[in-house]
């Protein structure tokens, strides 16, 4: 258990995150400038926040109104910074030597040796880091964080110079841990896929503040607002106006065209009136294109539309398709498996149709 | 194996510009080798060399040399390696002006360093008065020479021992200090380390240039045998005294072998680390 | 005033080097130049003075600085074809550097020790003619903090003595002198020893000694009584050391085997002798050659 409050004045910008969250692993994302690494480096005590508190497993690491400011040295934060993570003059086992109080050398070597086959470094003991890969590197960096026994772990871009292979190595080794240990792991990411596929928790950061914090769902399928839809990749954001509420569902213009949105009971969105102008996203993954011939599982959300345009990727493709009668370029972007995509014989300027659950339209509020 | 690959990337560089290369070398390594030659096959050919670097003159400087060198190097370190971090780290007010002021010395003629000591430190100077009212004199002592010494050389040490600070990512310091390492512990085993070539070499630069220091030495602390005349002071003692020509070329070949001696130690040691550290 | 006198001499001593020129030219003959030449030229005095024609390079002894810049300034104003260049140092470095090459003319050196030395090597071309002679003065910062008003004060305990080493002639002569006091009963047995027991420092060349005075790190030094000159008179006081305890400090100047231009160097030193010359030289303190 964490929590994050506080203020970081550093020249015209102004850090100001207010975050939660459990023993689980905490994704925090947002573009470059918004302040991560810098939230991860005040709770790691390397910056020192104007005002605020910081606790980290019901122990106040900071708290200004108190006169608390516990020392770098003292915070029991294991930190992996951005880029070159190994001291460069010690090896692997030196490394992660380092973190070990050194007061019985036995203990220290085998939590050395113990931590080094934990993260597969076996054998690699001896090698600096110029022999070994960023992978290998990011490993030691980790193992060393452990060493110190910490309350939380701070993880800054840990995948950023990694290939796709050791990327999910890593990933895989990072779950692991933090399911072995019970504390909280803060990950530091701009990928959006790590995001989703590590984050238990996701924290939004913009402009040095957090936009929305949340599971993994609620940040990518329900983002509060614009802005974190935009920011977490969600591609189709459409302006709805509300012509009615009830029977589970929001009913919504959308150029003429009528879409039910669903209602969630969890969902703490203030509620909407008839005629309020909203924005509505989509995400191009849970756009559903309708095999011709198909039957009909319900009447609602079903467009007929046109492929204008495509882009293939190597395992996705992603097709902006326009909607009948419809003057635009395009109305939808959508994103299915190459595989699919064969399967149901598109191309483009086909006509098909289409179909969106009413759960995969999401009402945003500014 | 590596060796074989080495001597064919040390070939392939060459090919770029070719033998156009060799004739201004060539005169280069001439010009600056064959007076240091010419010394040795003088001192060589009278063979005087053997039977003054035995002398009690010779043999007084070099001990004073030694002495006071080495503590102009102790000198520089103990202040030195502080005042470089601080330059290296910090950002303050006024700090350009430090920087100029350790830059000066290094500059300025040596003569004139001698007379800003004697002016500071000297019987009339704004501190060496009060020194003197004390009954503590400083000018034709041996602490007198490492004073000068100090002055003149220390920059060189603080110079590339901020450099040497300034090339270690702070992120490191920071990094040790989140895995318990107190402030003293990660500037000795994270810090120090990696700065040590230049530490290393700004030591030997320091130490160098505190052996060869003549004009504020002369000038400061005089020129005594076994007090304050160093070897360069002999050299030039030598010379002026005239009885023979063969005297100042053997105390000159011998303080070349020393400061020979201490380069190509530097460069056996900052090879052997830069060979282990990193990038 | 200074000037028109400075003038009127320098013209008399330009006509003496002309009538001086032409006579050596006559009894000589030159081995560049062809005598039909030389005999055809002499006639007037233009001609005579245009054949001295070059650069003039004197090795001089330091405590020669002022006075030689006038003489060579002098020198130059009599023959506007040369060009008097000095080089400056200790009397013993000066004799090394034409040993090893120095390209000389005049050597012009603050004792007969090492002069007899250059002479021996054959470094020079033929017996040297002393032109000047120095006396030796104890010099003192003006606050006199060692409170020095006579030679027998030297031997003051936690007196701070400045000397010019020894070899160098001054230095020779400031110890040859001590001796001499010792032999008086006045300063008594053990005097040159407890008087050298002061010196803090033996300095490679005299002006290192007055400034170390001048600076008042020195409580006194034994310098030339020409080294206390116009510019120091405020700073620095003399004391004189009665002649019969005073070594006489003689110059002795000759002509380079090498020179290359010895019929100037030889000119230059006739003019150094010649009374405009002498007259230069008291002028800064130096006794005649007589």
């Amino acid at each position: 258990m964490f929590s994050v409050d506080f203020t970081l004045r550093l020249g015209d910008f102004t850090l100001a995150p207010t975050f939660s969250g459990g023993d689980e692993l905490i994704v925090l994302c947002g573009p470059s400038g918004s302040g991560k690494s810098l939230t991860l480096q005040s709770v790691a005590g390397i910056m020192r926040p104007d005002e605020g508190r910081i606790e980290v497993a019901g122990r106040a690491l900071l708290d200004r109104a108190a006169g608390i400011d516990v020392p770098v040295q003292a915070r029991r934060v294991g930190y992996v910074p951005q880029g070159q993570t190994m001291f460069p003059h010690m090896t692997a086992a030196q490394n992660v030597a380092f973190a070990v109080r050194p007061e019985d050398r036995d203990r220290r070597r085998a939590i050395v040796a113990d931590l080094l086959e934990k993260t597969g470094l076996t054998g690699l003991e001896d090698r600096r880091p110029r022999q070994l890969s960023g992978g290998q590197q990011q490993r030691v960096a980790l193992a060393r964080a452990l060493a110190a026994d910490p309350r939380i772990l701070l993880l800054d871009e840990p995948f950023s110079a990694l290939d796709t292979a050791l990327h999910g190595e890593l990933r895989e080794l990072i779950v692991s841990v933090q399911g072995a240990r019970g504390i909280p792991v803060l990950i530091v990411t701009h990928d959006l896929g790590d995001a989703f596929s590590l984050g238990d928790r996701l924290i939004v950061f913009e402009a040095g503040r957090v936009l929305q914090q949340g599971s993994r769902e609620d940040i990518f399928f329900r983002p509060a607002t614009r802005r974190v839809a935009e920011l977490v990749g969600a591609r189709n954001i459409l302006p709805m106006t509300v012509r009615g509420i009830g029977d589970g569902v929001v009913a919504l213009d959308w150029a003429g065209r009528e879409i039910a949105a669903a209602i969630y009971a969890t969902h703490d969105a203030p509620p909407v009136a008839t005629g309020q102008h909203v924005e509505a996203s989509i995400r191009p993954t849970q756009i559903m294109i309708r095999r011709q011939g198909d039957t009909y599982e319900g009447r609602r959300n079903v467009f007929l539309a046109t492929i204008a345009s495509e882009i293939m990727g190597a395992e996705f493709y992603r097709l902006f398709v326009r909607i009948d009668g419809s003057p635009a370029a395009h109305d939808l972007e959508i994103e299915l498996p190459a595989y699919t995509y064969f399967r149901l014989g598109l191309d483009r300027h086909k006509e098909i149709e289409l179909s969106i659950r009413p759960e995969a339209v999401h009402i945003m509020h500014g | 194996m590596s060796a074989g690959a080495v001597s064919r990337r040390g070939r392939a560089r060459v090919v770029g510009l070719g033998w156009a290369l060799g004739p201004p070398a060539l005169l280069g390594v001439l010009f600056l080798g064959l007076p240091i030659a010419a010394l040795a096959w003088r001192a060589g050919r009278t063979g005087a060399l053997a039977e003054h670097a035995t002398s009690a003159f010779v043999l007084d400087a070099l001990r004073l040399s030694a002495i006071t060198s080495t503590f102009t190097l102790l000198i520089a370190v103990i202040v030195g390696t502080p005042l470089a971090y601080l330059l290296a780290r910090y950002r303050f007010p006024g700090k350009w002006l430090i920087d100029v002021l350790i830059d000066l010395p290094i500059v300025l003629p040596p003569t004139v360093a001698g007379v800003a000591l004697l002016v500071t430190l000297g019987r009339r100077g704004i501190v060496g008065e009060q020194l003197d009212a004390a009954g503590i004199d400083i000018a034709f002592t041996t602490t007198a020479v490492v004073l000068a010494q100090t002055f003149v050389a220390a920059p060189f040490y603080i110079r590339t021992a901020k450099a040497g600070f300034e090339s270690v990512d702070p992120s490191h310091e920071r990094l040790a200090w989140t895995l318990g390492a107190s402030p003293l512990r990660a500037f000795r085993e994270v810090t120090l380390p990696l700065a040590w070539p230049s530490l290393l070499a700004g030591g030997i630069l320091c130490w160098a240039r505190a052996l060869s220091e003549l004009g504020a030495t002369l000038i400061f602390a005089g020129s005594f045998q076994g007090r304050t005349q160093t070897m360069p002071l002999a050299i030039v003692g030598a010379f002026e005294s005239g009885k023979s020509v063969e005297v100042p070329i053997a105390l000159s070949v011998i303080l070349v072998c020393a400061a020979a001696a201490m380069l190509v130690l530097l460069r056996l040691v900052t090879g052997g680390v830069s060979r282990d550290a990193h990038v | 005033m200074n000037l028109s006198v400075r003038s009127l001499r320098n013209a008399a001593a330009g006509l003496l080097l002309v009538a001086a020129m032409a006579l050596a030219a006559a009894c000589r003959g030159d081995g560049d130049s062809p005598s039909p030449t030389s005999t055809t030229a002499a006639p007037t005095a233009a001609s005579a003075a245009a054949r001295l024609d070059g650069e003039l390079t004197v090795f001089a002894a330091a405590s020669l600085t002022a006075a030689f810049k006038d003489v060579g300034a002098a020198f130059e104003d009599a023959n506007s074809g040369v060009d008097v260049t000095f080089n400056f140092a200790g009397s013993p470095a000066l004799r090394t550097q034409v040993e090893e090459g120095a390209p000389a003319d005049v050597l012009a050196l603050a004792d007969n020790k090492n002069m007899q030395a250059a002479l021996d090597k054959k470094l020079v071309a033929q017996a040297w003619r002393t032109f000047a002679r120095n006396r030796l003065v104890i010099a003192v910062p003006s606050a006199n903090p060692g409170e020095i008003s006579a030679p027998v004060d030297l031997a003051n305990g936690g007196l701070k003595l400045v000397l010019a080493q020894e070899d160098v002639p001054v230095g020779n002569y400031a110890r040859e002198s001590l001796g001499n006091m010792e032999a008086d009963a006045t300063f008594g047995a053990g005097f040159r020893d407890r008087v050298l027991a002061n010196v803090v420092s033996n300095e490679p060349n005299v002006k290192a000694v007055v400034t170390k005075v001048q600076l008042g790190e020195a409580d006194a030094g034994i310098v030339y009584a020409t080294d206390i000159t116009g510019d120091l008179k405020g700073t620095v006081t003399a004391i004189p050391i009665p002649d019969e305890f005073n070594v006489v400090a003689t110059y002795p100047v000759s002509v380079v085997s090498d020179a290359k231009e010895p019929e100037i160097a030889a000119a230059f030193i006739d003019f150094l002798l010649s009374a405009a010359g002498q007259a230069i030289l008291e002028e800064h303190g130096f006794t005649g050659a007589e």
